[in-house]
């Protein structure tokens, strides 16, 4: 009971004063979410699947590959870290489909549509927000790596060569 | 006597057609004209102007009821009264008091001409549409049920893409339902009081026949399953049931009073004025819980009285009338001070529950100790 009521005193005096943050860009990602190998990983995943359909018509559509664009690389960001190599690079790489999903929903949008510029300099922020993100990953991380699975089998993963792909998309995005 | 009433009523309805439209927005310019020509610009005048415009409403609608429980008005004069009112202000400005009529137009558009999810995106994306600079809420998605939005589709077709046709097909579509609802409320009563006590009472006409707020459409489907649950038609009245909660959600708290009488239904245990009054309370609490969830807006008054109507008593009907004034009283505070902060909140605090307070002590003075002078508000 102790222990309980010591938990909670921690968790309302966390909840109780402010938190200060530093943000150098105006675009914020989003907190990391389930990772891979967590028992809700397989949900989140069926339930984006489902969104799909909820996040209908060319805004609701870019909000969906936008946010799901972030989360992604987020996830990739968290996975380097622990230096979860493969992950991470499978991670990266659906980042990079949505973040192309994104790029080209605009093609189907009529050029005066109300609000359409504002969505085109939105994505350019995400693009800046993203290429901050992922050029301080580029710094802290080795060109390639030898990974080696609980099988015993070997792969050579490039991850600078992944790296400068996902760099180069989003710079054309700007 | 009821001659002059009539056409007393009739000029002063035509004086709110006209002066509704000194309320009209600067910036709606579909309306300009009406702007540059007719609008009241002084606070001070905008205030007086609609709290004696209030005060008449409501003074006639008391004086309606009385001289029909006398029967100097017929059944035919209350129905006269009522399509008097709603052909007049079928046709007045609606954004007086609130400006949700522009909301469902938005969120309609949203949905029918953009093709956008109006859940997921609101209408400020769309920068340099023309009915941002008008309404008051464009940074919400839909507050309302998809029921709603569906609805919403027939009369922004009607619209056919001009805003003026958009609004007041909004405004007809709505009293629609209101025509609706107090048809079903004679079916329900075959009591023409009942109807002329909803159908008049200020609030009601204010909020729905010239605010266009679509509360009576998710009361109209309750009032259809309801009629068709008590005349055995169950599926049909469940299935109207749900589309009164997909309307506007508030009427889910009945949900256990249609479960009761499904499992109950055999033994015939329950009365309709039993069901009624449940639904009533049940109305009444949801209207009360609306101040957790923002505020207790006027228009929300339009969940209980109905039910008021068909099986409220004496006293309670008295309190539903002071009730409902005080609630149309609570736009004032705002009009006043031009801020929601401040000593606003408490003002309308005040405004809504003391006068009912101050009823209800009295009410159960009059009953403890006998008759009081009370007697003459009756």
């Amino acid at each position: 009971m102790k222990q309980v009521i010591i938990v909670l005193l921690v968790f309302a005096s966390y909840v109780s004063f402010p938190h200060f943050s530093f943000a150098t860009s105006s675009y914020i990602l989003p907190y990391p979410s389930a990772m891979p190998g967590s028992k809700t990983y397989p949900l989140h995943r069926m339930l984006e699947k489902v969104l799909r359909y909820w996040y209908f018509g060319d805004y609701g559509g870019f909000a969906y590959n936008r946010q799901l664009s972030d989360k992604y690389l987020v996830e990739a960001k968290t996975l380097f870290e622990y230096k979860q190599y493969v992950l991470a690079l499978k991670a990266l790489s659906t980042s990079n489909y949505y973040f192309r999903q994104m790029s080209s929903s605009f093609t189907h949008t009529p050029s005066d549509k109300n609000g359409r510029d504002e969505k085109v300099a939105l994505m350019k922020k995400a693009a800046e927000k993203h290429l901050e993100e992922l050029r301080r990953l580029k710094a802290n991380l080795p060109k390639d790596f030898r990974w080696q699975d609980e099988n015993a089998q070997v792969t050579e993963l490039h991850i600078s060569r992944e790296l400068d792909y996902t760099l180069n998309m989003r710079k054309e995005a700007l | 006597m009821k001659t002059r009433l009539v056409i007393a009523y009739g000029v002063f309805l035509i004086g709110v057609l006209v002066s509704s439209y000194c309320f009209v927005d600067p910036n709606l310019q579909y309306l300009q004209w009406f702007y540059l020509h007719f609008s009241l610009r002084s606070q001070p005048g905008k205030i007086a102007l609609l709290l004696i415009i209030l005060v008449i409403f409501f003074t006639f609608y008391i004086l309606i009821l009385r001289l029909y429980q006398r029967k100097i008005l017929k059944q035919k004069d209350g129905i006269r009264l009522i399509t008097m009112t709603v052909l007049c202000l079928l046709f007045s400005y609606p954004a007086v008091y609130s400006y949700d009529i522009f909301n469902y137009v938005a969120t309609a558009k949203v949905a029918f001409l953009y093709g956008e999810n109006p859940y997921i995106v609101m209408p400020i994306e769309f920068t340099g549409e023309p009915i941002l600079s008008f309404m008051h809420a464009p940074n919400k998605v839909a507050l309302y049920g998809p029921g709603w939005i569906i609805l919403t589709l027939l009369p922004f077709i009607v619209g056919g893409g001009n805003f003026v046709l958009t609004l007041f097909s909004f405004k007809a579509f709505i009293i629609v339902f209101y025509c609706l609802l107090l048809y079903l409320l004679y079916k329900l009563s075959k009591n023409f009081f009942a109807v002329l006590f909803f159908g008049l009472n200020p609030l009601v006409v204010i909020e729905t026949i010239i605010g266009g707020h679509n509360d009576v459409v998710m009361m109209a489907f309750l009032f259809i399953g309801i009629y068709l649950y008590l005349r055995k038609n169950r599926s049909f009245g469940v299935i109207f049931y749900i589309c009164s909660v997909i309307t506007k959600y508030a009427t889910l708290i009945l949900l256990p009073v249609f479960l009761l009488l499904k499992y109950t239904h055999r033994r015939e245990i329950i009365t309709q004025t039993q069901l009624l009054r449940w639904s009533m309370y049940g109305m009444i609490i949801i209207f009360l819980m609306s101040s957790f969830r923002e505020e207790i807006y006027p228009w929300y008054a339009i969940w209980f009285l109905p039910f008021v109507a068909l099986v409220g008593s004496r006293n309670e009907k008295l309190l539903a009338i002071v009730f409902t004034f005080c609630l149309e009283l609570r736009y004032f505070p705002y009009m006043i001070f031009l801020t929601h902060f401040g000593i606003t909140p408490l003002l309308k605090t005040i405004i809504t529950f003391v006068p009912l307070i101050v009823l209800v002590v009295l009410l159960f003075i009059n009953r403890v100790w006998g008759k009081t002078s009370l007697h003459y508000l009756r």
